[in-house]
């Protein structure tokens, strides 16, 4: 059963990835054998460890028919390193062009690209168009290891012409270098040094794919600073923030340093260790706030953040500077509001972000790994990618008050540039009911809690019964109530007294009746109750029935005196019965009592607490 | 599916920066009433023990705590 | 006209009004106490403090990622090269197993801590668990108002919170708690004469062998209470039933952990507790017996009883130790009876600060008003002697003492120090208290009997406030005293600029990690044994000897290459197989605690085995018999390898403004030799502010060079 599922499983599988190979598949093309590259200038910068090419290539369409597309081939010695290519006609627009790669038959070994032109090319006609590409890894450090004091120097082989599947008329190429000092290039006439460009150029005609080795030694002494591994981790909370950290791993990819490490003259001399890396900026979003930047061992604490306006510029230091051959590996996180990226409708939502953010300038990423989080319970999960790239298995992530567990999107892709940092889309459904679920759950954990402790309270472990204290614990519930009840009983008379007041004022009798009727009701509920009580306290103790009793006793003392008031005011004194003297005397008598009884009702109370 | 251009900014249901505010409120009634609970379960006998009293305090106070623990969270930091 | 005066009313009653108050009070102790730990956090950031902590740290990440018997069988090549060191059976893993049990359950509930956040937070949070322990055995001692008073105080007590902020994750950490739990269990014990009680006794002792070494005060204390009350005459039951069943059960129990082994019944520091079991026996069978024989029968075989018991014991013993069976008395043990002993005999045991005897000045710097209060509680728990009571002296006057022999020890007396300051405290108000009351609501008869006081109001009243401004001197000198002395993480320090900012100095890290990116996975570092529980930690790399400081004649070796010259220290490095070689060096920035002035204790112990014969401790002082740095330094430790890796370069380095280059700013001297080149080593790195130095041992030079 459990091999049958397996097996399922796997075949459901192998039908997923076939399915996408199918859909990776690159187009086959062909190469017009009618067209012509009329004029090609190229220029190759070499001031950072990129290597940056851009070629303008004016197009001839020499055929019949009009023509959509062209291709761009890559060397092979650039097809290791090449890590984008992109293009874009010369027109004001600077309109981007379609670029994809492509097969063609006759040459099975070689790399193309098909790029396809903005509007048909009609015969005869010709166009204009620039392409980037963008290699990384070309600039071989020689020598390879240098001392401390030395500077870098690095070797570039290029070819000097353009590789190209057209004949190309006329092509001319210009390498620029970061400083002047070059130590050899290749002479190949005509050539010309001015600063720190050599012309190469201009060339006639050359045949389709001609080549010819360019080679360069030149110092270089920009930061080789390589990221091996770029792990990203965007964690979507839908109460209104967007959580961003990079773990980096730097690896300097300059020439190696060789003998000691002189911390002397490394602080003294400005000349000592030009090569190395002490600090970089990154750049982040005007929104981030919360910036931290930490490694396994602790807060880096040589950092700081320059705020400008539209982005937040980080000075990073790492703990010691960085020599070729150098690593380290630092962690730099940070928070946007959920306003500057996430989009909604309803409860559909759109998540649009920089797959790769800017790391440090012409940086270079070897691995990026992008994981997205979703709130728990996104469903429908659609990914766009800006470029292609590899998409990883879905995974499930666990943290505070999670029960099912978050989405988590995962995407990978080898050798990028800045020219990468672009946004991707990632839609989802979320139902916003569900933010509810947290808060609830904590609610629901605590009231388990507190459902415990009514448990334990009413757990009883012990073997034998203490009859004694058992006894006690209920006559003082007892007393409890009685005195709760007495509590009613004085309230109801509270309640009488301000009728009293009342009636003495307006000698309106029918309404103090029907007032007095529903406090007589309570009166009567709660003298039944302690008479109740009384009963069930006579088994237990003698000594507090007897007290209740003669609360009892009094309270009815008390009552016949409220009764006499009540019959003073409503015979005697409305009915104006009686003379203003005989009033007060008999008021006065019954007050008097009044205040006795009620002060021996203090001290039973009292005695009762 | 609809597309992005048509879709508005999102906002959180309720705007961070009362986060403490909402935090400390919530938290306080929360711990008034568990406050009571307890007091009410230590001093109270099983003779004077009412079950509704206590599972209504308990309930208040569970639902206060648990969404001032919430805020207090999102407060800190930790975005849930 | 009088009122009927409601019963309940919106009112409290007084009954749950002290309940109230008692558990806010609590509460807001338990709560305080952690809070207060938090300085270091909120200053540096939440990071392990010192150095044994380090070693904690990276044994709980061990337990935590590979599971608990790994932990237990766990070799770890990593230290100690190349002898290597048996973790699981040389520490007490109490703390580890807590903080590990303490992750899983976090993140079974889905709370992703990391465990270094665990591991920092463990300390204030079990002091907040040693509050509340306080409360329930003060007032299991006295009374809950005294109960309250003590958590109240030891919640802020410095002695205490030395050893215990967020960060400092040692075993005392949790200890402590440990202790004071098992002294709460004991006192039930007492109390009830119950085997529950005692059973928990013993579980709750287990946990604090488990924990730390200092369970040999517990186990000796608890015997000497048993002792004292059998000497006054109040030996019952109770305690019969209370101390066979800890002592059964808690030797067994303690017998599990691997590294206590056998010792609680083959070492003489549990010997009293074994006398003291056998005693019971003896003391139950006499008072069994002379309930049954007539007086002279009974005198005669009491008498022959003793005689014999005496001997046979007598030469049980003897015999045990001369064959070896019963461990001889050990350094440690010495040196708390007689200060003067380590310092005289093991110099690895002087070498540590804290093994140091106690000043007064520290006793007031760590328990203020306590000192002065501890007398007046003595009193008051004389004034009333009970079975508990009497605990409470004896655990009072032993930890004293203990505390003045070692610094480190302050913490055990912190405890006690606070429950009887409490009950003096508590004691002394209370009785004020009822002055003032009674000043206002006294019956005619009681006031006509007490006329004879003038102003007792005004001098309750009076007394009172007195006891208000010691208990808010007490508070502020702890906050200050926390924020001050022992919140610093030692690993960051931060001084103050000239321009008044404030300034970190994060060499350490900044090195560690460095040899952590940058040097081969399996290399190996020699530095001085202090660092080598962070190296261990931080750089993840090989050392050769570190803060366990359990093999004498390795550490001595590396002694011996640091105090040697140049080419004497090659051949031990190459035959100890090192790489790299650390340094502290505090010259450029003024940090004292730098290797040089530990430099003598290096020569000491260097000096101390067959060995390193040849090191001698006054080659390195100069004619006039004082250790410098300057050019009247002698020769021998002027071209010494610690030197030269301290001061390679540093004799062009300009430190202070109107002074040579060269300047040792800790020494305040200019050194003596500055112009020399290193021949088997290379200057590999060299922090920021020079702080840590790291040296690369060259490869042997080929032949025909």
């Amino acid at each position: 059963m459990a091999c049958g599922t397996l097996r399922a499983l796997i075949s459901l599988a192998v039908v997923v990835l076939a399915s996408r190979a199918i859909t990776l598949a690159v187009p086959n093309a062909n190469v017009e054998p009618e067209l012509v590259l009329k004029n090609v200038e190229r220029n190759i910068d070499l001031q950072s460890q990129l290597t940056k090419i851009t070629t303008k290539v004016v197009l001839e369409n020499g055929g019949k028919s009009p023509m959509r597309s062209f291709l761009f081939a890559i060397d092979d010695k650039q097809k290791e390193g090449l890590s984008y290519i992109g293009a874009h006609t010369r027109e004001a627009g600077r309109a981007a062009l379609k670029v994809s790669k492509s097969e063609v038959k006759e040459h099975p070994d070689k790399l193309f690209y098909q790029i396809e032109l903005k509007d048909s090319l009609p015969p005869g006609r010709s166009v204009s168009v620039e392409v980037e590409v963008v290699s990384t890894h070309e600039l071989v450090p020689h020598p390879k290891e240098i001392i401390q004091k030395e500077k870098q120097l690095v070797r570039y082989t290029g070819n000097l012409y353009l590789y190209s599947p057209y004949p190309v008329l006329k092509q001319s190429t210009m390498v620029v270098f970061p400083s002047r000092n070059i130590e050899s290039y290749t002479k190949i006439k005509p050539v010309s040094q001015t600063e720190s460009t050599i012309t190469y150029g201009p060339y006639d005609k050359r045949a389709p794919f001609s080549s010819e080795e360019l080679a360069v030694h030149f110092e270089n002494n920009s930061k080789f600073l390589t990221v091996t591994r770029l792990e990203r981790v965007i964690e979507i909370s839908h109460w209104g923030n967007i959580a961003v950290e990079e773990t980096i791993n730097l690896l300097h990819t300059g020439a190696l340093l060789k003998g000691s490490f002189s911390r002397y003259e490394y602080a003294r001399e400005s000349k000592s260790g030009e090569a190395s890396v002490q600090s970089f900026d990154t750049i982040l979003p005007a929104a981030a706030s919360d910036v931290y930047y930490r490694d396994e061992i602790g807060n880096i604490s040589t950092s700081h953040a320059r705020i400008k306006k539209d982005s937040v510029e980080l000075n990073l230091r790492p703990r010691f500077p960085l020599f070729g051959g150098w690593k380290t590996r630092y962690t730099v996180g940070y928070n946007v509001p959920s306003y500057e990226y996430l989009f909604h409708s309803g409860d559909q939502y759109t998540l649009e972000m920089r797959l790769l953010d800017h790391v440090f300038d012409d940086m270079v990423v070897d691995e990026l790994i992008v994981k997205i989080i979703l709130p728990e319970g996104s469903r429908d999960i659609e990914l766009i990618l800006p470029y292609a790239a590899t998409r990883l298995p879905d995974s499930l992530h666990y943290t505070y008050l999670d029960t099912t567990g978050r989405p988590v999107i995962s995407v990978t892709k080898k050798n990028l540039v800045e020219n990468h940092i672009q946004n991707f889309r990632l839609r989802y459904t979320f139902p916003r009911l569900l933010m509810l679920q947290e808060p609830l759950l904590v609610a629901v954990a605590l009231y388990l809690l507190f459902l415990m402790v009514i448990v334990y309270v009413r757990l009883d472990f012990s073997i034998d019964k203490d009859e004694a204290s058992e006894s006690k614990l209920r006559i003082a519930g007892q007393c409890e109530k009685v005195l709760a009840a007495q509590d009613r009983r004085v309230s109801s008379y509270n309640d009488l007294d301000d009728q009293l007041v009342y009636l003495k004022a307006n000698k309106d009798a029918n309404a103090f009746l029907t007032a007095v009727k529903s406090i007589n009701q309570e009166y009567k509920n709660a003298t039944s109750a302690i008479a109740e009580l009384a009963q069930k306290l006579k088994t237990e103790s003698s000594d507090v029935y007897e007290r209740v009793m003669e609360l009892q006793r009094y309270d009815r003392i008390l009552k016949d005196l409220y009764n006499q008031q009540q019959t003073l005011y409503v015979d005697k004194l409305i009915p104006g019965k009686v003379g203003r003297q005989p009033f007060i005397e008999a008021e006065a008598a019954i007050s008097k009592k009044k205040e006795e009884c009620v002060e021996k009702i203090n001290g039973i109370v009292k005695s009762l607490q | 599916m609809i597309e992005i251009e048509s879709m508005t900014r999102y906002v959180s249901p309720v705007n961070p920066a009362i986060f403490p505010l909402l935090a400390m409120v919530l938290l306080g009634i929360g711990i008034f009433f568990t406050a009571w609970f307890f007091v009410y379960e230590v001093t109270s006998t099983k003779f004077t023990r009412d079950i509704f009293k206590e599972l209504l305090v308990s309930l208040v106070a569970a639902i206060f705590s648990g969404f001032g623990v919430l805020f207090l969270l999102l407060w800190v930091g930790i975005y849930v | 006209m009088a009122i009927l005066a409601k019963a309940r009313g919106l009112r409290l009653s007084a009954e749950k009004q002290e309940t109230l108050l008692k558990l806010t009070i609590l509460s807001l102790a338990a709560v305080l106490s952690f809070a207060t730990r938090l300085f270091s956090v909120l200053r540096f950031e939440s990071v392990i403090h010192e150095f044994d902590p380090y070693f904690n740290y990276r044994t709980t990440k061990f337990l935590a990622e590979e599971g608990f018997y790994k932990f237990h069988n766990w070799f770890d090549d990593r230290v100690w090269y190349p002898l290597g060191r048996i973790i699981g059976g040389t520490i007490y893993p109490g703390l580890m197993i807590t903080s590990a049990a303490l992750y899983h359950l976090a993140w079974l509930l889905n709370i992703t801590i990391d465990i270094r956040n665990v591991c920092v937070f463990l300390a204030p949070l079990f002091s907040s668990f040693t509050t509340i322990v306080t409360y329930l055995l003060t007032k299991e001692l006295r009374d809950s108002a005294s109960g309250l008073l003590a958590a109240a105080m030891i919640a802020i007590v410095p002695g205490y919170i030395s050893r215990s902020v967020a960060g400092s994750y040692d075993n005392e950490g949790i200890a402590i708690f440990c202790m004071l739990f098992t002294y709460y269990m004991w006192i039930k014990a007492v109390k009830t004469g119950a085997i529950f009680w005692s059973t928990c006794a013993a579980l709750a002792y287990f946990y604090m062998v488990s924990s730390w070494g200092g369970y040999v005060f517990l186990i000796n204390l608890i015997p000497m209470h048993v002792l004292t009350l059998m000497v006054t005459g109040r030996f019952s039951h109770r305690i019969y039933v209370a101390y066979n069943v800890l002592y059964c059960i808690g030797t067994i129990l303690s017998m599990q952990i691997s590294f206590v082994g056998f010792q609680p019944v083959q070492s003489s520091e549990h010997m009293l507790a074994f006398g003291v079991f056998g005693l019971c026996q003896i003391h139950t069978l006499v008072d069994y017996l002379r309930s049954k024989l007539s007086q002279s029968d009974f005198e005669l075989l009491f008498r022959g009883l003793i005689l014999s018991m005496l001997t046979a014991s007598a030469i049980i013993g003897t015999v045990l130790t001369l064959t070896g069976k019963i461990s001889p008395w050990t350094g440690r043990f010495y040196s708390l009876l007689d200060p003067s002993y380590a310092k005289n005999h093991i110099p690895i045991i002087a070498s540590v600060s804290e093994h140091q005897p106690t000043s007064w000045s520290s006793f007031y710097f760590d328990l203020q008003i306590l000192v002065f209060l501890f007398p007046a509680g003595l009193y008051f728990c004389f004034s009333k002697l009970t079975d508990s009571n009497i605990f409470l002296i004896l655990y009072g006057v032993t930890s004293l003492y203990f505390a003045g022999v070692m610094v480190r020890l302050m913490l055990v007396l912190a405890p006690v120090m606070c429950i009887l300051g409490a009950i003096g405290a508590s004691a002394l108000v209370l009785t004020y208290m009822k002055q003032i009351e009674s000043g206002k609501v006294t019956d005619k008869k009681s006031r006509k009997f007490e006329n004879n006081y003038v102003l007792k109001t005004e001098i309750a009243m009076f007394f009172i406030f007195i006891m208000s401004i010691l208990f808010f001197s007490y508070t502020v000198h702890c906050t200050w005293v926390t924020a001050e002395a022992y919140s610093s993480p030692s690993i960051v320090l931060s001084a103050r600029s000239p321009d008044g900012g404030r300034m970190i100095f994060d060499d350490f890290r900044e090195a560690y990690y460095w040899l952590r990116m940058n040097t081969p996975e399996d290399a190996k570092v020699m530095s001085w044994w202090d660092y080598g529980y962070q190296i261990t930690a931080m750089a993840n790399r090989t050392i050769l000897v570190d803060n366990n400081t359990w093999n004498n004649t390795h550490i001595s070796r590396v002694g011996q290459a640091m105090a040697s010259s140049e080419d004497k220290a090659y051949e031990i490095m190459r035959e100890l197989d090192v790489n790299y070689v650390l340094v502290i060096f505090g010259g450029l920035t003024g940090y004292s605690s730098d290797d040089i002035n530990k430099f003598l204790w290096m020569v000491r112990i260097g000096g101390s085995t067959e060995e390193g014969k040849s090191i001698t401790e006054w080659d390195y002082y100069n004619a006039a018999g004082e250790f410098r740095v300057d050019k009247e330094a002698s020769p021998i430790w002027l071209n010494c390898l610690m030197y030269k890796m301290c001061y390679y370069r540093f004799g062009q380095v300009y430190t202070e403004g109107g002074k040579p280059p060269g300047y040792d700013r800790v020494r305040n001297m200019e050194i003596g030799n500055k112009d020399f080149e290193l021949d088997v080593l290379e200057e590999a790195y060299t922090t920021e502010h020079w702080l840590v130095r790291i040296y690369k041992v060259k490869d042997l030079k080929n032949r025909g060079n």
